[in-house]
């Protein structure tokens, strides 16, 4: 057990590394097929080392040191200012997400890439991300952060570069955006360092402690840092208004890469939100910002109340533009988006109303809980069902040929029942049918807002849910039932996974309806337990709260049991199936069988209906969105662009132009010189 | 058993769907059949939009071998027990059209048809006569021409070919995904 | 021992004994609930009759269809997964009925283990179920039914949300059977529906109720003149029995969660009455109106019924 001793924070991510440098190295084999599978078997068995460590810190398990035992990475710069990487149980929580998502999406890779793509640079950066993302979430320091910040965005623009494959230019969006929040941050970090008159050494922690002493100081300068150090955040959380990079650059990518990033990678903005809005309300509910920002506003702070609406509003938009999408990546691009709003508005519910309803600790706490894990499982839920929807439309991405709108895809259920089964089950989360993780973490939200009255929200939350049907029906009938768009000579050609992705895809299948089960347990292991510290509290102090085995309970408010959901649903489902099967007989027919006004079909028809399957309502909501804040930035950038080409053209242009603005400057240089 | 099936006979003639295949004039008289004046819904006889909802096939009007492959393509779709009624002259003997190139002039030799009504066209009390009639012969179960399809099958089927001069068949198996 | 052993058994078969019953109370009640149903729509069919000035059929009528459908010999199907969207299309909204209080009738009490959100989610797992079933029908017909179902239901699911919410303000619960005692039985100046401000968002959940109930004019997801019945397009023989079954159970539960909701309905009996008179009000509505277009249909809904639910809500909340 002396090696024990050796463990750091650094372990997990030496070993993706590794893990990753032997995927290159096999990148040289000329056998495609036994390239593949070694690249795979090296990265997904680093990733699995990676979740299983996780998931012995996180439970406690044997065999790993315990977290407070495991040794941080510092790196001293000057006096003041020390690099450090702790592992906490909010690393270890989200951690344990992200290798999970690694594994499956390692694993089923072999499954979405198609012939004639290199996998070599997925296989190699795909583990470097999740190291830098793991390093990003033990970062208990500013400038540790801001390194980790930006090897992870570096890495996953390399990733998108190398798979662009619409050449839409989503990568360079992705990096602009990147670049603006870099620069955001480090901006952030200076005020920082100017409000605290140099004398802070960065730490997270520290930080979020002295953020109200130095509001009192300097308040402006100290909220223009928070907002700051927040924008990076918000844009790696796609939250508006800085969130326009995230469909294209979700939507250009490779399958597998989207279900990376959209399952993976994006909850590193949550992990990052969750940081800030701590120290959001340092900030407001100090100084200055006391009797404005921080006002109490239906019992939060109104900097927050607008943050939440705004979130709100985020969500219902993002699932009515999903909806209207004609590419499946496009569509669960809008999707993922408007879950993630959910979650940061989860987020800012619970940790708005502990400082903004002071009247009943009890409520206080409550709200906190419900908000602050309903968030953290929502995360996993869209983990896991947005990972399982990329993953089966990269299965029929493969065999289409790299297909991925819908009118070029259909019937392919047909042919792959078990991937079609995974894509159904990860939406009917999605939209959070009962026994669904989506309908686990969803209702902690919903109990959240309702709880704390927010009810304007929760319709808008509600509103968003529904939204959610039509795109998830979307995704259902476009890619994989309906008539076949390529004929039926080619959909014989087509074939089911193989047994390697069949397994991958039951287990997801199985944690899909597992969270959803017993979501007591779930929420309990993934947080080390302190849903239980938590609920325990709130038992001590009389409080309404149970989230327990199989039980969400706000007592006198609200009541959900598990158990009985599970058996009578069944009892349900049982009923219907003794009406069917006692009932008459039924035959099979062809796919092409089907009323058409009586006359027969012909192959040759393209009756798939799917451009526009929600056209009237398309038609009723295209209006309201003429104004897009994405507009607003192309407009902002022409702006700049013609004021670039006019200075430009100052140089390059007319001699007599640049001779006189070279005077001109000359005259204004000596007027300051003057004065 | 026998009285349970006596039940489901009974329930299956008091709830007639019919789908109206209007191929000609002959339809003009079930309006009146169905609304105030008559109504046919009195009986549970309803018209439905497509032939999986429906029980009894009416075909009205003049058949042409180009509506005819329509006709037995919606037949074959409806679930059984399924009935067909020839409605009108035309599907029985042709009608007024008996000597066109393009007409035929019998349906029953390529559908078993349960139920004849004539007249040109049949009036609304014809109709009303027919729905009763087929319910008793429903009822008492003696209106087994879907049977007589299945059983028979070489026969309609080559008496099919024989109009069309090919095999008329909607699905070749290509499609069975 | 030899005690222990006989108590054991004892307990045992008492045990299995109280399962038993418990089973046969829910058989008994979910067959309940489909024919008054069903017997719903008996009323449904003859009532409009009469409006059009015909005799009807007989007030059984249904029952009638049921039987016959079930006992067609080959309905069409195209994959296991059809069959199965159907099964779930049933089963979905009888697991929904077991939550909705009107289980006292046979004395179970199964509606104390959910609430409202679970309500409202549990009430999609039927038409998705039919929808998927429609998507694998796939006959074009069918996917356009889809869209049109799914575009009513975000259109009537925000007025509908947002008059219910304005109750949960109101008492401060999810919970049916609070909102229950919250109101008095039979009196009505003591139902949520005659309370001003929540009558603002009675107003607003009853127009969307008519398309929760995909009654005129919000039916344009079957439309039988316009898209060959919709969804319903592929159903034949015993899907569609299923089908008129799956319609019957969620009369019942979504008349059944409004009259708990905004008329009082405390005890199983006088929410089935309450469920009858709300049923006879929309099917007048029904009997005289003709079918908005879908866009139409979606921009009233989000227009009319939602500005007055809201306004009940923001009215409830801020007083």
């Amino acid at each position: 057990m002396g090696m024990l001793t050796h463990w750091s924070v650094l372990t997990v991510p030496m070993v993706l590394v590794l893990g990753s440098i032997l995927a290159a190295l096999f990148g040289l084999i000329k056998n495609e097929k036994a390239k593949r599978v070694l690249q795979m078997i090296s990265t997904t068995a680093a990733a699995a080392f990676a979740l299983y460590v996780n998931i012995a810190l996180v439970a406690g398990w044997k065999g790993v040191p315990k977290m407070a035992d495991l040794k941080p990475f510092t790196v001293k710069l000057t006096e003041t200012l020390t690099l450090s990487w702790q592992y906490y149980w909010i690393t270890g929580t989200f951690a344990i997400l992200v290798m999970g998502v690694l594994m499956f999406v390692l694993a089923y890779a072999l499954e979405t890439f198609k012939d004639d793509e290199n996998t070599t640079p997925f296989y190699v950066l795909t583990p470097l991300l999740a190291a830098a993302i793991y390093m990003t979430l033990a970062s208990v320091n500013l400038i540790a952060l801001f390194f980790s910040w930006e090897l992870m965005s570096f890495v996953a623009f390399l990733m998108l570069l190398y798979y662009d494959r619409t050449k839409e230019g989503g990568p360079w969006l992705y990096a602009f955006w990147s670049g603006v929040g870099a620069m955001s941050m480090i901006a952030g970090i200076f005020l920082f360092y100017l409000a605290s008159d140099g004398k802070t050494g960065f730490g997270l922690f520290e930080l979020m402690q002295t953020v109200p002493v130095l509001t009192i100081k300097h308040p402006y300068m100290t909220l223009a840092a928070v907002l700051l150090l927040g924008v990076p955040f918000m844009i790696k959380a796609s939250i508006p208004p800085f969130h326009t990079w995230a469909p294209r650059t979700y939507g250009s990518t490779h399958p597998s890469v989207a279900a990376f990033f959209s399952a993976a990678y994006s909850k590193v903005g949550i992990f990052a939100m969750l940081m800030w809005v701590y120290m959001f309300v340092g900030t407001v509910m100090s100084g200055k910002w006391v009797t404005t920002l921080g006002a109490n506003f239906r019992n939060m702070p109104t900097a927050f109340f607008i943050l939440a609406i705004l979130l709100a509003f985020g969500a219902v938009f993002t699932s009515l533009l999903a909806f209207a999408q004609k590419d499946a990546m496009y569509l669960l691009a809008y999707s993922s988006m408007g879950q993630l709003m959910y979650m940061v508005m989860a987020l800012v519910l619970g940790i708005g109303i502990t400082v903004g309803y002071q009247k009943d600790m009890n409520v206080t706490m409550t709200v906190y809980t419900l908000g602050f894990f309903g968030a953290i499982y929502h995360a996993y839920a869209h983990g896991v069902f947005e990972m399982a929807a990329y993953m089966a439309l990269g299965a029929a991405y493969k065999r289409s040929g790299g297909e991925t709108e819908f009118n070029k895809l259909g019937a392919y259920a047909h042919r792959m029942p078990v991937t079609f089964f995974m894509g159904f089950l990860a939406m009917l989360s999605t939209v959070s049918i009962p026994l669904m993780w989506g309908f686990a973490s969803k209702y902690l939200i919903y109990q959240a807002a309702l709880y704390g009255r927010f009810f304007v929200l929760s319709a808008m939350a509600l509103i968003a849910g529904t939204a959610s049907f039509l795109y998830a029906f979307r995704y259902i009938h476009g890619i994989w039932w309906g008539q076949p768009t390529k004929g039926y000579d080619f959909m014989h050609s087509v074939k089911e996974v193989s047994a390697w992705g069949i397994i991958i895809a039951l287990v997801v299948m199985g944690l899909t309806v597992l969270g959803g089960a017993i979501p007591g347990q779930v929420l309990n292991f993934i947080t080390g337990n302190a849903v239980n510290q938590m609920v325990m509290q709130s038992a001590m102090a009389g409080g309404p709260l149970l989230i327990d085995k199989a039980v969400y309970m706000v007592n006198g408010f609200s009541i959900l049991h598990f158990g009985y959901l599970a058996i009578l649903f069944t009892v349900g489902i049982l009923v219907a199936l003794l009406v069917y099967t006692t009932s008459g007989g039924s035959r099979k027919v062809n796919l092409d069988d089907f009323y058409n006004s009586a006359e027969p079909y012909r192959p040759e028809w393209q009756v798939q209906l799917i451009g526009a399957f929600y056209g009237p309502i398309e038609r009723v909501i295209e209006p309201y969105f003429k104004v897009s804040i994405e507009r607003v930035y192309n407009w902002l950038g022409g702006i700049f662009g013609w004021f670039a080409s006019y200075i430009e053209s100052w140089n390059t242009g007319d001699t007599r132009d640049y001779t006189w603005a070279l005077a001109g400057l000359i005259v204004l240089l000596m007027v300051l010189w003057v004065f | 058993m026998v009285e349970w099936l006596k039940l489901v006979d009974k329930a299956r003639s008091r709830s007639i769907w019919m789908l109206m295949y209007c191929t000609g004039c002959g339809a003009m008289e079930l309006p009146p059949a169905m609304t105030s004046r008559f109504d046919m819904e009195r009986f549970g006889i309803m018209p439905m939009a497509t032939p999986r909802q429906a029980d009894v096939i009416l075909v009205t009007g003049y058949v042409t071998k180009k509506t005819l492959k329509r006709i037995i393509y919606a037949y074959e779709q409806m679930p059984a027990p399924k009935w067909v009624v020839s409605h009108g002259s035309c599907p029985i003997n042709g009608g007024v059209y008996w000597d066109s190139h393009a007409t035929v002039n019998r349906l029953d030799l390529f559908l078993p048809v349960d139920l004849y009504v004539a007249g040109c066209m049949p009036r609304a009390e014809a109709n009303m006569k027919m729905f009763t009639e087929l319910m008793d012969m429903i009822a008492k179960g003696e209106a087994r021409g879907w049977e007589e399809y299945v059983k028979n099958r070489d026969y309609y089927k080559e008496n099919q070919r024989k109009l069309f001069g090919y095999d008329l068949v909607f699905t070749d198996g290509r499609s069975a995904l | 021992m030899n005690t222990a052993t006989v108590v054991g058994t004892a307990s045992m078969g008492a045990k299995f004994l109280g399962a038993l019953v418990l089973t046969l109370k829910v058989l008994i009640y979910l067959f309940l609930m489909v024919m008054i149903g069903l017997f719903l729509m008996g009323i449904y069919r003859k009532f409009t009759a009469r409006v059009q000035y015909r005799v009807g059929p007989p007030i059984w009528q249904p029952y009638i269809d049921v039987i016959k459908l079930l006992s067609k010999k080959d309905a069409a199907t195209k994959n296991w997964v059809f069959d199965l969207g159907v099964i779930m299309g049933l089963g979905g909204p009888l697991a929904l009925l077991l939550f909705l209080p009107l289980d006292t009738i046979v004395g179970l009490n199964f509606h104390t283990k959910g609430d409202l959100i679970l309500i409202l989610y549990l009430a999609v797992v039927g038409p998705l179920g039919f929808a998927l079933a429609a998507s694998v029908g796939a006959s074009p017909w069918g996917a356009i039914g889809v869209g049109r179902a799914l575009s009513m239901m975000l259109g009537y699911e925000l007025p509908f949300i947002l008059g219910l919410l304005a109750v949960v303000a109101k008492d401060g619960t999810l919970l049916l059977q609070k909102v229950s005692a919250a109101q008095s039985m039979w009196n009505p100046a003591g139902w949520h529906y005659f309370q001003w401000p929540l009558i603002l968002a009675a107003i607003g959940a009853h127009i969307a109720l008519q398309g929760v109930m995909s009654e005129k004019p919000f039916d344009q997801a079957i439309a039988p003149h316009e898209i060959a019945s919709g969804i319903m397009v592929e159903f034949g023989g015993k899907y569609l029995g299923m089908m008129l079954l799956m319609k019957a159970a969620s009369l019942m539960a979504e008349l059944g969660l409004f009259a708990v909701f905004f008329l009082g309905g405390t005890t199983a009996w006088d929410t089935i009455v309450k469920i009858f008179a709300l049923f006879i009000i929309a099917i007048s509505f029904d009997a005289v109106l003709g079918r908005f277009r879908p866009d139409q249909a979606f921009t009233v809904l989000w227009k009319w019924p939602t500005i007055i639910a809201l306004l009940g809500l923001l009215l409830t909340v801020f007083a």
